[in-house]
């Protein structure tokens, strides 16, 4: 199945799952208050303009994640290898949009470690036995919503990554990239809050499809309500 | 959520079947190299084979002897021995319904005895022998295990000669990768098996690296349709051969060849008669120019006639393979107009196969002694349908089926043409 027709698939699950949530709209009424008690007539007075103080409902909320995880994902391995790092650290800052609504969207960018090795190889007439070492990493613009249920923030989107090789092998060094589709699930919490800024734990998986890898990583989320009305 | 996610990347796998323990050809003797060709022909089937239709083609290359049926475009490559102190000759192997996974082994003996005695003795068939006589028997079974159900081939008639006048075209070589026939596309090591399906030309895939040292590779970017390794990730352009050999394998495991390597293995271990390059790039067409002329050189040399035709796919190719100056003979492909072959000087024009039948500018291309081939065809209305036109070849991921359909249904053109 082709990388478009995947990204189509998981789209339409991901619809499916929060439809019912997108549909409904939280509004809050305001309350009727009825006396059975019949008052007495209050003296005349200039009528003053007294309105209740209005509560912020929505935020313009910046927010960084520095994690570190491990990779996930087939490790096709060529040769033997001598050393290897699976995953890495993960640093990403975005904007997220917190409504009145179920959902919030959200966007961020970031930087992802995937995989680092150096293997031994042998190179026949082109070489012979050598020593190759590589880096993966990604840049990722991702786009998604979360859910806000208590203290715990669910988040979920699709992004595009450009996907970075490095390496060096008898002296040539390589150094391409591609942009790749993949998708993003993050499941956190709020240890601390102090007025406008939050901090959390999350943990956060990242699966770039179309290079068959992926990270799960554990890190501090730092949370700030740039704005609210 | 994450069930539907994982159920959009299913893929059923292809399990590729092999006798217990090795079967009878474990210990057999080696049958002599061609001796198979005694047993080619037409074949009419009763019992399980018939399974794979009827009649069955039966083709032979050097190595294995391949029963090519037009039901699921199915193929049986199969492998002779010579047991019981060469008084019996037998053939074992895989087939594989090539529409779908259903895999099983076969395992048949050549009769009658005198003829399976002369061919492991590595002589030709008796004097006076009618071919008429020859069958096969055996038993062919699904799935993996001893198969038990018998069957019996017998011959009917010889294969049509179709030399200079038709040619089955290997697309990729023996099978596109997600086919799984076991072997990765545009590997030397598909090139024989497209050889046993039936294919007398391979058409691969060419790309330059940054190098300079064409590659047999299809697409543009390395990543995990085609290729094995955590790293084998972004632009072929970009990659060294070195760096090549150094991160990446095909999805079966196999080294991505150069064009020197393959074409080698073409006439070192097959018998295919040609090779056609799929200029993946205008800048690699003089490099293909280049090779053509050294390997008809050095297939010459070891009496072996393979024909290297260079495909130019679009404009700026066609400019490039002119401005590359090719000497008199080099052979040419182009999949434009008619008009473009007549402007690059070419002696092959391949139309993709949406384009129609078109069998009017077909025969005016044959008239003036172009060679047509239709590209790519796999269903077998479709390959009726062109076989029709009466064109010189076709390219196809389905050779068994294009092969039976050649030899069984419709005559291939009578006038040979010179390119083929």
């Amino acid at each position: 199945m082709s990388p478009t027709t995947q990204l189509r698939c998981c789209s339409i699950a991901l619809a499916l799952v929060f439809f019912p949530y997108l549909a409904r709209a939280e509004v809050s009424e305001p309350r009727s208050v009825s006396s059975t008690v019949a008052a007495p007539p209050l003296p005349v007075v200039p009528a003053a303009t007294t309105t209740s103080p209005r509560v912020p409902t929505r935020a313009l909320e910046i927010g960084t994640f520095l994690g570190y995880g491990g990779g996930i994902g087939k490790q096709g391995d060529i040769g033997e290898v001598l050393r290897s790092r699976r995953g890495g650290f993960l640093l990403t800052a975005g904007v997220l949009y917190r409504t009145r609504y179920f959902l919030s969207p959200f966007v961020d960018a970031g930087f992802y470690q995937l995989y680092a090795s150096r293997n031994r190889v042998d190179l026949g007439s082109l070489g012979g036995v050598t020593d190759v070492n590589s880096t993966l990493n990604a840049v990722g613009f991702v786009s998604g919503f979360a859910l806000d249920a208590w203290r715990l923030r669910f988040k979920g989107g699709v992004g595009l990554f450009d996907v970075i090789v490095r390496s060096e092998v008898l002296g040539d060094r390589l150094a391409t990239s591609e942009l790749d589709m993949g998708y993003v699930l993050g499941i956190g919490g709020h240890i601390l809050q102090r007025d406008r800024v939050k901090i959390g734990l999350e943990l956060r998986a990242v699966a770039i499809v179309e290079a068959g890898m992926g990270v799960l990583a554990l890190g501090l989320s730092i949370d700030h309500d740039a704005l609210r009305f | 959520m994450g069930v539907a996610a994982s159920s959009c990347n299913g893929r059923p796998a292809v399990v590729h079947r092999s006798f217990p323990d090795g079967g009878l050809l474990k210990g057999a003797a080696p049958l002599p190299a061609g001796a198979l060709k005694a047993l080619a022909g037409i074949f009419d089937v009763t019992g399980d084979a018939t399974r794979f239709g009827n009649p069955l083609v039966v083709h032979t290359t050097r190595q294995t002897l391949s029963l090519l049926g037009d039901r699921y475009a199915s193929y049986a490559v199969l492998r002779p021995g010579c047991i019981e102190g060469g008084t019996k000759l037998v053939l074992e192997g895989e087939w594989r319904y090539a529409t779908d996974i259903t895999t099983g082994l076969a395992r048949l003996f050549v009769e009658p005895a005198e003829l399976a005695t002369a061919l492991c003795a590595g002589k030709s068939a008796p004097a006076g022998f009618d071919a008429k006589t020859i069958r096969l028997t055996g038993t062919v079974g699904e799935g993996g295990g001893v198969p038990t159900n018998p069957t019996t081939l017998s011959y009917s008639r010889p294969l049509v000669d179709l030399r200079g006048r038709f040619v089955v075209g290997g697309h990729h070589g023996a099978c596109r990768t997600i086919d799984d026939c076991g072997v990765s596309e545009n590997s030397v090591e598909t090139l024989p098996l497209a050889e046993s399906m039936g294919a007398s030309v391979v058409a691969l895939d060419v790309q330059l690296t940054k190098d300079h040292v064409p590659i047999l590779f299809h697409d543009d970017n390395f990543g995990p349709r085609l290729t094995r390794g955590s790293f084998c990730h972004g632009k072929v352009a970009d990659f060294s051969l070195v760096h090549i050999r150094s991160l990446c394998k095909l999805t079966f495991g196999e080294d991505i060849p150069t064009l020197d390597e393959a074409l080698q293995k073409v006439v070192d271990d097959t018998e295919l008669g040609g090779v056609w390059l799929d200029s993946k790039s205008p800048e690699v067409v003089a490099y293909e120019v280049d090779a053509a002329q050294r390997f008809a050189t050095i297939a010459a040399r070891k009496g072996r006639s393979v024909k290297v035709i260079v495909g130019l796919p679009d404009a700026p190719s066609i400019d490039a393979y002119l401005a590359a100056k090719p000497p008199a003979g080099q052979l040419c492909l182009v999949e434009l107009e008619l008009s473009d072959v007549r402007r690059a000087g070419c002696q092959a024009w391949a139309p993709r196969f949406t384009r129609g039948p078109m069998v009017d500018q077909v025969h005016e291309a044959q008239a003036e002694g172009k060679a047509v081939t239709f590209w790519t065809i796999d269903e077998p209305e479709f390959i009726d349908l062109f076989l029709r036109a009466h064109p010189n070849g076709m390219l196809t991921d389905r050779m068994s089926l294009l092969y039976h359909r050649v030899q069984t249904l419709v005559a291939p053109p009578a006038q040979r043409q010179p390119a083929l």
